[in-house]
């Protein structure tokens, strides 16, 4: 249900801006990947680092099981945390630099870093500005989805399913 | 003589409770929030998750105070908590009346709010103004076609917070101060209800001693009475002297021990420090995700909470078995036959392998079973039944 939630969101973000004209990866979208991807990441490190806590801590017979794995869940919690740091300072750090059209730039907007040395700059458009409307409902319409199934989904599970009685 | 002592099994000592809380720091769950939704997103659906199968289990337990037991429950998912092995102190979990009133209405709330949901809502609210800014101001530009995506890529992006916002309001969450206010309230009429109960059988001792004093002349447990009852050293006669005056040249040895009990527990518990219900854990950095409480860190509490959720049912079984033999017998054919086959076709996926107490997988084939099934009330037990779900 996370995953959906996260995914939908960043899919959808990565989206807009890989789809419009000059396809392909470009330095916010890059962004919106590598946030997307790091949050499930920061997720799965987290799991891992409670699991071997539990196993360190309920782990009798053996004292190098318990310091090894031990080890490794305080190293993990430790990596997520930073990761989430850097992580959300970036999705800070891509949205003022989106707002303040710093990176419209040649370099960003010809999409070098998925094109290569073929990338080239739109200068002027004949296409219908129909289909990129159609794109962003599009981007709306699955991040919509994602919150939505997460979202529904959470409000079933926290209605209870009847009163215990009171005495 | 039964040793009646504060049993603190756990390798960790139990210390006071306020300060192994650590401080409700309000920047981390923002940081990680922010950094991670996806972790976020997952401890709310694990909190919600764990909540509906603490009600399904409390629905299967034939106790009186189970609605209460299961309110505090639920809401004490915040703090890393182990029930004691303290036997006097585990047989007092059911106070139905005060688990209700004090804690169930403490913790009842749902939905405080806290600096991480206004940060995100703020941070929200500061996206979208500046992509409807974004949006406005690129309308007249020349290249509108493609340069007004910014606005509603950053918006897309945030939306997810938003989410969680909603969230966090719909899931069980509560200030640190009162979680510890709640804790040291349980464990305090933990005690008191464990000492009256102690109080009272060193009375019934009292009287089953004091019973053939009357008939017979027995100066030995007359002398054996006045020590204990006054707490003086003084009057303990010589056993060398006293002996022939049993017949049987020894005392009772059960009816004294019960007698001596009595104001014994009563002095060890005037430490609430070591007489704790529910033992917060600290193994240091092990576990300092797990003690702060918020909400986004839940997800590191869960194993520790199921474990917890599983001893105070099974605690409540056992103080019912006696009354409801038939829905007991039910339910536990029931629970043990479909926890098998769910264990055997390998449905809980994930942590039952790595789980190292079998009663957690037990738990989790609960939970299973519970969500399958859609007629709530009919799963009760056959002493009282269930109400229908009024609001």
């Amino acid at each position: 249900m996370a995953l959906i939630l996260q995914c939908g969101t960043t899919i959808a973000a990565t989206l807009v801006i890989v789809l419009t004209p000059p396809f392909g990866l470009e330095c916010y979208s890059l962004g919106y990947v590598a946030y997307g991807t790091i949050g499930i990441v920061i997720m799965f490190l987290s799991i891992i680092s409670t699991i071997f806590a539990r196993i360190s801590e309920t782990r009798k017979e053996s004292t190098t099981t318990k310091s090894f794995t031990a080890i490794i869940a305080i190293a993990l919690r430790r990596i997520s945390f930073f990761l989430a740091l850097a992580n959300g300072a970036g999705l800070i750090l891509t949205s003022c630099l989106q707002f303040s059209h710093l990176l419209d730039n040649c370099y960003c907007s010809a999409r070098v870093i998925s094109h290569g040395p073929n990338s080239y700059i739109i200068v002027f458009y004949d296409g219908s500005i129909g289909a990129m409307r159609y794109l962003r409902f599009v981007a709306i319409l699955i991040s919509g989805i994602g919150i939505f199934i997460y979202m529904v989904f959470l409000r079933l599970v926290t209605m209870l399913p009847h009163r215990l009685n009171e005495n | 003589m039964q040793m009646v002592s504060p049993q603190v099994s756990s390798p960790s000592a139990s210390y006071p409770v306020s300060s192994l809380i650590r401080k409700h720091s309000h920047t981390r769950p923002v940081i990680v929030s922010v950094g991670s939704p996806a972790l976020a997103a997952y401890s709310l659906v694990l909190t919600s998750l764990n909540t509906r199968s603490v009600y399904c289990r409390a629905s299967r337990v034939s106790h009186g105070s189970r609605a209460a037991v299961a309110a505090a429950l639920i809401s004490l998912q915040q703090l890393p908590l182990e029930l004691t092995q303290n036997e006097r102190l585990f047989a007092s979990i059911p106070i139905s009346d005060w688990w209700r009133q004090e804690i169930g209405d403490r913790l009842s709330r749902r939905g405080s709010w806290s600096l991480a949901t206004a940060t995100s809502i703020v941070c929200i609210i500061i996206v979208s103004t500046f992509a409807l800014v974004d949006s406005l101001a690129s309308l007249g530009s020349l290249d509108s076609f493609g340069g007004s995506y910014e606005g509603h890529v950053v918006g897309t992006a945030w939306l997810c917070l938003l989410c969680l916002v909603v969230g966090w309001m719909w899931v069980p969450g509560l200030d640190s101060g009162e979680l510890k206010t709640a804790l040291r309230l349980a464990n305090q009429q933990a005690v008191r209800r464990a000492t009256k109960e102690s109080r009272k059988a060193g009375e019934a001792a009292k009287r089953f001693i004091n019973l053939p004093r009357e008939g017979l002349v027995n100066r030995r447990m007359q002398g054996v009475g006045n020590r204990v009852n006054l707490g003086d050293a003084r009057q303990e006669p010589d056993p060398n002297s006293d002996l022939g005056a049993n017949p049987n040249g020894r005392e009772d040895p059960n009816g004294v021990d019960r007698f001596v009990e009595g104001p014994r527990i009563l002095q060890d518990q005037m430490d609430p420090e070591t007489n704790q219900l529910l033992i917060l854990k600290d193994l240091g950095s092990l576990n300092r995700d797990e003690r702060r409480p918020s909400v986004t860190f839940n997800y590191s509490r869960t194993l520790r909470y199921l474990a917890l959720v599983d001893d105070v049912f099974r605690t409540l079984d056992k103080l019912t078995r006696g009354r409801d033999v038939v829905g007991l017998l039910r339910n536990c054919l029931m629970s043990e036959v479909v926890s098998r086959i769910l264990i055997r076709r390998g449905l809980p996926l994930g942590l039952l392998p790595l789980c190292p107490r079998r009663k957690m997988c037990s738990l989790r084939a609960h939970s299973l079973q519970c969500s399958t099934r859609r007629s709530w009330p009919s799963f009760s037990s056959v002493g009282q039944p269930l109400q229908p779900r009024s609001s």
